[in-house]
């Protein structure tokens, strides 16, 4: 009787959870790789075509683009992004005076929606009345400060970029709160030797921080994977697809129908963002903790 | 923190808050400008950038609200984010509970399911969670919406109710066995209570990602009188073509709600979105 209860209350208690999950991530998860294989341009799926969607997917320059940005992207991330979150964690982590309200300033960008963002930046970005220009003329920088920055075919992905690299509180926050978990002793010790306080980020702080970084890493990459509606609102791609992102385009082919093209396009996002995952978690891994 | 020398001591910290003041000024004077400009004629908007504005021109303010359908899609929002976090909490509860507290055949199996959901790009599957939804028949709802963020939003809920969890000591529900308590009521008097401080950054975490949520909600409304507020501001740039002023206040009136949120609990945000991404 108790054993049966047991039963009832465990296959209750996980089947909405696993209902949904089912329906909303293994069946499209499953469909997707499968319908990429088939012929699908209307309603209705046709028939199988192998792996043509791929062939196609190979000869088309747009996706080359897309997946160039999206490295250009990465590389970004990886490189300048998380090291500059690095660089204010640590300074806020000194507890300079104020360092509270720098907090509370860094993080609110991460609680306002891409899609605002979005529309804030094609006006900071407008040729004749935006921020960026206005800001160029009292400069003096008279040659550039009629740009029309978001469709101009040498600075639109720069300008792209620079609307979420300097956003770098959420990061900054999850360094900070495993700087604060690392034992006071470490650095006392330290101090004792006559390490500086520049030694002993560098030789205390950012080895204990590897884990982490690496964890950041992962996170940031698969957002940038994901990242579609700020570039859907301000450029869609445009100009000649200098903007454009393999989320972008797995969009804008479902919108002109080509279903299979899209999900073929989806698979390879899948298993980029797989390999992402494995690549920085096997890198990053925590060898033997430091004494 | 002692430096030798008083002089390198001026120069460390000059570097440091100009460091911190950058990041200030580049991440966050593009929406300070635009919130100085709501309150500018579209003239002076048009004529001057920089200036500030002569007086504080509220009709900005009352133009957006009344061109854009905005209080339509802000209550649309409000009611797609908060069914869902409710329908969320409760069933990542239910299915966390019992992958911490019950050994059975496929519990490991389902855990690393679901964590499996987190990383990936689900985004990667629009066009079958479109058909899915048609043929669900939940396709341009919000019942449909909120269907969908509460699915989307379990993975990450469910791991880090369960790692909550596994912190609350067992005795308590054992000594509620031998008082007699059956499995739902000591799933609903002592895990649900015991749960508060889990279920609120779960909580959190599904709020901001629903009210922000842009490309599901731009794929499955189609009517206007459906649309949540992301997918309204994407049609503010249409509707104020040449009036910058009242888009411009629109976009104050729709970033407000999380700002207010954010200040009332900020400790809790933050926390909350780190503890979130680290749980990835």
């Amino acid at each position: 009787m108790k054993k049966k209860d047991r039963v009832i209350f465990l296959v209750v208690a996980i089947i909405p959870a696993l209902a949904l999950f089912v329906t909303f991530y293994l069946i499209p998860i499953g469909s997707l790789i499968y319908t990429s294989f088939f012929k699908w341009e209307s309603i209705k799926i046709g028939e199988f075509i192998g792996f043509a969607n791929y062939i196609k997917m190979f000869n088309d320059p747009v996706f080359w683009q897309a997946l160039r940005n999206n490295i250009s992207w990465s590389i970004v991330a990886i490189f300048i992004h998380i090291p500059m979150a690095l660089l204010v964690a640590l300074i806020l982590n000194s507890k300079p005076k104020g360092w509270k309200i720098f907090r509370t300033i860094y993080f609110l960008p991460h609680v306002i929606s891409i899609t605002a963002f979005a529309v804030i930046y094609i006006s900071v970005f407008n040729p004749s009345f935006g921020l960026l220009n206005a800001v160029l003329k009292v400069l003096g920088m008279n040659k550039y400060s009629n740009t029309n920055w978001l469709f101009h075919s040498y600075w639109a992905w720069k300008v792209i970029i620079s609307t979420w690299i300097f956003h770098v509180g959420l990061f900054a926050m999850i360094f900070l709160a495993r700087m604060t978990s690392i034992p006071i002793e470490l650095y006392e010790a330290a101090k004792i030797d006559g390490a500086s306080p520049f030694k002993q980020d560098l030789y205390i702080t950012i080895p204990l921080l590897k884990n982490i970084i690496g964890v950041c890493i992962i996170l940031d990459v698969t957002a940038g994977l994901r990242y579609f509606e700020g570039l859907y609102i301000m450029t869609n791609g445009a100009p000649y697809w200098k903007t454009e992102t393999l989320a972008l385009l797995i969009y804008q082919q479902l919108q002109s129908i080509n279903n299979s093209y899209a999900n073929t396009v989806g698979v390879t996002l899948l298993v980029i963002g797989l390999l992402v995952v494995l690549l920085f978690s096997k890198l990053f891994r925590e060898k033997t903790v430091v004494e | 923190m002692h430096y030798q020398n008083r002089g390198i001591t001026i120069v460390f910290s000059f570097i440091k808050y100009s460091i911190l003041l950058f990041f200030v000024v580049v991440g966050l004077f593009p929406a300070l400008w635009v919130l100085i400009s709501s309150f500018k004629t579209n003239q002076t908007i048009l004529a001057s950038a920089l200036s500030l504005p002569a007086t504080l021109h509220w009709e900005n303010y009352v133009l957006a609200i009344q061109v854009t359908g905005l209080p339509r899609a802000f209550l649309n929002s409000i009611i797609v984010s908060t069914l869902s976090v409710a329908l969320n909490a409760i069933i990542a509860l239910l299915a966390a509970y019992v992958l911490a507290r019950f050994r059975f055949r496929l519990n490991v199996a389902l855990t690393i399911m679901f964590s499996l959901g987190i990383l990936i790009p689900i985004n990667s599957a629009v066009v079958p969670i479109k058909f899915i939804m048609l043929k669900l028949m939940l396709n341009n709802s919000l019942i449909g919406l909120i269907i969908l963020y509460t699915a989307l939003g379990l993975p990450i809920s469910i791991l880090i109710l369960k790692s909550f969890l596994l912190n609350i000591p067992v005795q308590l529900e054992e000594a509620a066995r031998i008082d007699g308590a059956g499995y739902w009521k000591i799933f609903f008097a002592v895990i649900f209570p015991l749960s508060q401080g889990g279920l609120v950054t779960v909580m959190i975490l599904q709020f901001i990602f629903c009210w922000n949520e842009f490309l599901f909600a731009t794929l499955l409304i189609n009517t206007e009188a459906k649309r949540t507020l992301q997918i309204a501001i994407n049609f503010f740039i249409g509707k104020f073509s040449f009036d910058y002023g009242g888009l411009f206040a629109a976009m104050v009136i729709s970033i407000m709600p999380a700002i207010i949120v954010f200040i009332l609990f900020q400790k809790k945000v933050i926390s909350g979105l780190t503890a979130g991404a680290i749980k990835e």
